[in-house]
């Protein structure tokens, strides 16, 4: 009973976590060591498999995951490979093992035959070394953060539903700031001249334009156009309103 | 009385060469026997003194000095300094040398030893999250990357994959990932890094207690792991996140279990064979090659315990298991109806097919360490990556012969109506390890690389114990005490370095390359991919080149068009600056919404061979697409131009497409 309490208590706490947001880091420390390891050594409780001191822990990893894979094809049916369902099978799985697992005789898991016996010099040797790793990755999320080999500057254009609304974005997606300035443009007829606006990095614009007809309601390419503050095109793009070609004409190969 | 005497001389000394000659050839057998066979019982270290926890910590900090540099070198790379490719080998090789030396100390107990492996191991895992440290940034782990957004997103099984159709018929990886992103709220890519690392931890593991049960010698044991390190998929192939990771971890537990079925007592087997019952079905439902290399392993291991004639063998066990491992991979292909004779069959036979064209000399095989843009790698890295292969070609030379007489210390001698062989497991590694140069030879060529590396990783395991074996019963003893150790871990490292050079020859960044998987991973292709997700919206169907096809299937979440999906070649698209009936039946065979334009292509030579699809450079007289074929979309009516990111254009063609 003390372990199906505790796969409960787990559960719940699980649970909570993902009910609160700041809570969210601590759900990686509780979710992680336990389900990589606890339904595979219940299930060799269960089935009263004795091992030795690192077959243990590599045997409980490895069945560990063999249990995730089980409980995934048992939700699956259901559609529930959502966090709910994870939850519950995950935690039932480990219920039903605790209840299996024969009371009272479990051993103490032990991975060494002596008492180990780490001396400051040793603990803050690794501390160091802990460092020095956390570090190394550190460094390298620090260079690919200022990596960027070409600069990112979107400009899209899409029509809405109703042809008639253009709808223009951008993007600036640098790390810093850049002035820039947007032009709508039809065949033969300027339909937007915007002011020059500052992008901030990350920041995105959208902008939706209703574009009027042609009094000879023909096709018409609409151009989208990106200047810089020394009026050089920066991004360009564009849309074709109205019908091309009826559905299924196929256009005449043009001659060689 | 004297022609008696020359007549007898003369018969006598035909006998006399004779015996002078079966002389000399037995001396000489005996001198070769000496130099590859004979294999005295010794079990040379200290397996049960405590670790020695300040040698451990200073093996420790100097790994992370070392990582610390890697990643310096890293970013030198990136910036295209010449200094970073001497600064990040450097620091790698001080790494593996590090721990490796710290390994083979003959003071350390079996602990210290194991220890010393696993930070190396993790280590070399680090090397990997050091290169691309908030993205995935192999090919292959976007195609699970997909399959498990897939279960992540849509909360269903089997959806497809149309980059690699086979992905989700095989979740088992991907099922471990989800049940934890889903219970941590973590993105999959941090839980995946976390995984793989577990993964390795008891890959590594494993392999040590692996060799330890069979010859009941941690150093032994240690060498063996060292030497599996250098294989060519080690740091690279089993270290991203991708099915076959997780099954040869699955794989090598199975393998431990059938092994130790010989030399344990009843109440052992029964439950080594349980855990194997228990494993085999993870392994067929995780990776569909590695769970038919486990059931022809296992049904030979099972095979030599059966035929030696020798009492007391675990017969019955050892049939069930083999039994399950041959039954379990057909029935899930069955399940699932999985198409693995047209995934796997054309590149087996095409590897066969330039097999043979090398062997007859009709082909001059792949051009060895010169990438397809023409670079060749640094004269220092192609030795050393030459090194590797000869060292453990001499390793499998000298200790061949040793491991199929190897008996393990402390076991009896059969008696002389059982001459057999000793052990079993010991005879299956050898078999394994002697077909290790089979797959050097599929590697040499082209369409057969491939072949050669996957199926090297699994003979890999029997060439590491046979290598450990020529070193701890022949090299050991002809090397000077201190320098035999230094150079013994100093041939370790630069072998483990040669091996990772030559599986992950990429594996220092530069700056942005043209179709290089991970060296063409930048802000502006992820950029356009999320763009396409959060503005077009979901499952458009998109035609990219390979690095964006990538990102557009995973961050973007669209449709990538892909022959092994059973959709159009798409690559004509991009050559040629006419756009007539040919180019539009693609788009409406295809039935494509997007076509993504990456302007940058044709300023070099794609890294890995082609841009869009395979073969597409050869079709094209080896030369890319240029800029006016790549702009051929701007002067149709019927196409709009809905995205300029600047190197990269997206197009809409859905009215063609009508």
């Amino acid at each position: 009973m003390k372990r199906i309490g505790l796969v409960l208590l787990w559960a719940g706490a699980v649970w909570l976590c993902a009910q609160n947001k700041p809570l969210a880091p601590l759900s990686a420390l509780l979710v992680i060591p336990v389900l990589s390891f606890f339904p595979g050594w219940l299930l060799l409780r269960a089935l009263r498999i004795e091992l030795r001191g690192l077959e243990i822990l590599l045997f409980s990893i490895a069945l560990s995951w063999t249990i995730l894979i089980a409980c995934g094809f048992a939700l699956n049916p259901f559609g529930a490979l959502d966090e709910t369902g994870w939850l519950i099978a995950t935690g039932g799985a480990m219920a039903l093992l605790a209840w299996l697992a024969p009371a009272g005789s479990a051993k103490r898991l032990r991975l060494l035959s002596y008492r180990p016996h780490i001396d400051v010099i040793a603990l803050s040797g690794f501390v160091l070394a802990l460092v020095l790793t956390i570090g190394s990755v550190g460094l390298a999320a620090w260079q690919e953060h200022f990596y960027r080999p070409f600069e990112v500057l979107e400009l899209w254009m899409r029509l809405r539903n109703d042809a008639a609304e253009l709808r223009v974005g951008l993007h600036n997606g640098d790390l810093q700031e850049r002035v820039v300035r947007l032009e709508i443009r039809g065949e033969r007829r300027l339909i937007h001249v915007g002011t020059p606006m500052i992008l901030k990095p990350g920041q995105t614009v959208t902008r939706s334009f209703i574009i009027p007809p042609t009094p000879e309601q023909a096709p018409e390419r609409i151009e989208a156009l990106l200047f810089d503050t020394e009026n050089r095109v920066l991004r360009r793009t564009h849309v074709t309103i109205g019908d091309v070609l009826a559905a299924g004409r196929i256009e005449k190969e043009p001659d060689e | 009385m004297l022609f008696a005497a020359e007549r007898q001389d003369r018969t006598a000394a035909p006998d006399l060469r004779r015996e002078s000659v079966q002389g000399t050839l037995g001396r000489l057998w005996s001198a070769i026997w000496t130099l590859i066979g004979r294999a005295p019982a010794q079990a040379d270290d200290e397996t049960s003194a405590p670790p020695n926890w300040r040698r451990l910590a200073g093996t420790a900090v100097l790994a992370g000095f070392s990582l610390v540099l890697i990643a310096v070198g890293q970013g030198l790379g990136r910036a295209g300094s010449e200094h970073a490719a001497p600064v990040f080998w450097s620091a790698s090789l001080a790494l593996v040398l590090t721990c490796t030396y710290a390994a083979l100390r003959p003071e350390s107990g079996r602990l210290e030893r194991l220890i010393n492996l696993i930070v190396l191991g993790q280590s070399l895992h680090l090397l990997k999250i050091i290169y691309s440290p908030t993205i995935f940034a192999g090919f292959d782990e976007y195609l699970h990357f997909r399959t498990a957004l897939d279960i992540f997103e849509l909360h269903a099984l089997f959806a497809n994959n149309p980059l690699l159709p086979v992905s989700p018929l095989y979740p088992g990886l991907e099922l471990v990932t989800v049940s934890m992103a889903a219970l941590t709220g973590l993105g999959i890519f941090p839980v995946a890094i976390i995984l793989v690392a577990l993964i390795r931890f008891v890959s590594v593991a494993t392999c040590f207690l692996l060799f330890e049960a069979v010859s009941g010698s941690s150093r032994l044991a240690t060498i063996g792991v060292l030497v599996t390190m250098s294989s060519t998929s080690f740091v690279s192939f089993h270290g991203q996140y991708a099915y076959e990771t997780l099954a040869f971890a699955f794989f090598l537990l199975v393998l431990y279990c059938t092994l130790r079925l010989e030399s344990a007592t009843p109440y052992e087997r029964r439950r080594l064979a349980a855990l194997a019952l228990l494993l085999l079905p993870a392994i067929s439902i995780t990776h569909h090659l590695t769970s038919y290399l486990t059931a022809a392993l296992v049904t030979g291991a099972v095979l030599l315990m059966v035929l030696r004639p020798v009492p007391g063998q675990p017969r019955a066990l050892a049939l069930l298991v083999a039994a399950a491992a041959c039954i379990m991979p057909p029935l899930w292909k069955l399940i699932v109806s999985a198409p693995m004779g047209d995934y796997v069959g054309p590149h087996l036979l095409t590897a066969f097919g330039d097999l043979k064209a090398l062997l007859s000399g009709t082909h001059s095989g792949r051009q060895l360490f010169i990438g397809v843009d023409g670079v060749q790698a640094p004269l220092v890295l192609r030795v050393i990556g030459i090194m590797s292969i000869l060292v453990i070609g001499i390793g499998l030379l000298f200790g061949f012969f040793r491991a199929l007489t190897f008996r393990r210390p402390g076991t009896a001698e059969t008696g002389r109506r059982f001459r057999t062989w000793p052990s079993s497991a010991v005879v299956l590694l050898a078999l394994l390890g002697a077909s290790f140069p089979a797959t050097v030879i599929f590697k040499l060529t082209s369409a057969g690389w491939e072949v050669g590396n996957r199926l090297g990783t699994f003979a890999m395991i029997g060439a590491a114990f046979v290598c450990g074996l020529s070193v701890t019963h022949f090299w050991h003893q002809r090397l000077p005490e201190r320098a035999g150790r230094i150079g013994l871990a100093t041939v370790l490292s630069l072998t483990i370095v040669g091996g990772m050079f030559n599986g992950w020859g990429a594996a220092l960044r530069s700056g942005y390359q043209v179709a290089g998987d991970g060296l063409s991973m930048e802000p502006l292709g992820l950029a356009v991919a999320e763009w396409s997700r959060e503005v077009l919206g979901e499952g458009n169907r998109f035609v990219a080149d390979r690095t964006n096809a990538i990102f557009a299937s995973t961050f973007g979440r669209q449709i990538v068009l892909s022959t092994l999906n059973g959709d159009p070649a798409t690559a004509d698209l991009y050559f040629g600056d006419r756009f007539g009936y040919y180019e539009r039946n693609i788009i409406s065979n295809g039935f494509v919404n997007f076509i993504l334009v990456d302007r940058r292509l044709p300023s070099a030579a794609p890294k890995v061979g082609h841009y869009y699809e395979p073969g597409d450079l050869q079709q094209n007289e080896d030369l890319p697409p240029r800029q006016r074929d790549l702009t051929k979309f701007d002067h149709s009516n019927e196409i709009d131009r809905v995205l300029d990111a600047g190197a990269i254009l997206v197009y809409d063609v859905s009215k063609i497409r009508k």
